[in-house]
């Protein structure tokens, strides 16, 4: 027959165990998306968009609100200024990270007929929080340089995706693993110093040129959420 | 008097315990190293502030480079950053100006593509959106002599 103090110590050593455990597995959760308390979009995590490919919904002929896995954006203005073509978005962020409509004059751009036009930059011009203060939107002015003979009646806009900013000094371990869990075969050095953050190349797939596996790891210091999110609108 | 299975069950329970919190990873912490005016003219990186709550204004990109206008919402300064992302491959010079004031870094020699250069950084307490801030910057083929002045190539557009 147990007696109440064996019971009792063998209650603590499962506990720690069991306390022990659960550490392990919340220290390996992924990303989850934030939700906005006054959105209806569903709470998502980043890593499982990256890696389910869930199905991209095809967007109506006139549109301006996308919701693309959970992630909503709103197209909320264009104009023309000069020689740009200003359009307005609002996204909803996935997490509280620095997320971002681009890192690349190639991950938005407008069909204009057969043309296609690169962004040139962006600017913030808003954030929204929510009734609890914390930033769950944040609004961008988006220039797309224009010539006098785009027909602007009708165009496109399209955001591939969306992504984190860059550390100043990036966590290189961090960056490594992503790599190492992508199966790309590329290991990287890290290299920050005053005023700047550089890395090199230790191995890569000996098929793999320079460019692209420097590609690949800078891509690794960043969270992506992919979409695309495309708008059709026109000025008249 | 304990007996011996006791005792060894509680030196168990403690080596989990320990074991449990150095094999849990934990995430990067930066202590931030200056404050208020004490950030201007310091290194964001160095300084902790690049991870206080970072965020990225404004980006422009003019040709093989990005340029991004930098805030740190724990240190409220704000730099510029550019990086070289020629897409074929080519190192180059780079500059990072922040306007105001014009703090300046100009790399010393060429830097591989996807490698990033940032400016020392300005505190403003108050304000929001870019704030009255440009950055400014480029990547070229030879050195570049800083501060970079203000052009419809910084971010935003000066």
């Amino acid at each position: 027959m147990i007696n109440k103090i064996t019971l009792l110590k063998v209650t603590a050593f499962l506990a720690t165990i069991a306390i022990v455990f659960a550490l392990f597995l919340y220290s390996n959760q992924p990303v989850e998306a934030s939700q906005s308390s006054d959105s209806t979009a569903k709470s998502i995590s980043v890593n499982q968009v990256i890696q389910d490919n869930l199905p991209i919904a095809k967007p109506p002929v006139e549109n301006k609100i996308q919701s693309i896995n959970g992630i909503q954006i709103q197209l909320t203005g264009v104009k023309v200024s000069q020689n740009l073509l200003q359009a307005d978005v609002c996204f909803e962020l996935p997490s509280d990270a620095d997320w971002l409509v681009s890192s690349s004059p190639d991950s938005v751009f407008m069909t204009v007929g057969e043309k296609t036009i690169l962004h040139s930059g962006f600017a913030e011009t808003e954030e929204k929080f929510d009734a609890n203060g914390k930033r769950t939107q944040r609004c961008d002015r988006l220039d797309f340089p224009i010539t006098p003979d785009d027909d602007l009646s009708s165009f496109t806009i399209t955001i591939n995706q969306l992504v984190t900013s860059i550390s100043e000094q990036p966590d290189c371990d961090k960056a490594q693993k992503k790599l190492d869990s992508e199966n790309t075969d590329i290991k990287i050095k890290c290299d920050s110093a005053e005023g700047g953050f550089n890395f090199s190349i230790d191995s890569k797939p000996s098929k793999m040129s320079d460019l692209d596996a420097r590609k690949k790891a800078y891509a690794a210091f960043s969270d992506t959420f992919t979409g695309p999110w495309v708008f059709t609108t026109g000025l008249k | 008097m304990r007996s011996k299975y006791t005792k060894a069950l509680y030196v168990f329970c403690a080596f989990v315990l320990v074991f449990a919190l150095n094999v849990v990873p934990k995430d990067r912490v930066f202590a931030v190293t200056c404050s208020g005016t004490g950030c201007n003219d310091t290194d964001p990186g160095t300084t902790g502030c690049g991870d206080s709550s970072p965020s990225t204004l404004a980006i422009n990109y003019p040709a093989s480079s990005m340029v991004e206008l930098r805030k740190s919402g724990g240190c409220k300064t704000y730099w510029s950053r550019v990086t070289n992302i020629d897409q074929l491959g080519r190192s180059f010079y780079a500059n990072a100006t922040i306007w105001p004031p014009a703090y300046s870094t100009s790399t010393p020699g060429p830097i591989a593509v996807y490698t990033l250069v940032y400016s020392h950084q300005q505190y403003k307490g108050t304000g929001s959106g870019t704030n009255g801030f440009n950055a400014c910057g480029y990547v070229s083929f030879s050195y570049i002599y800083g501060p970079v002045p203000k052009s419809a190539s910084c971010a935003p557009p000066g």
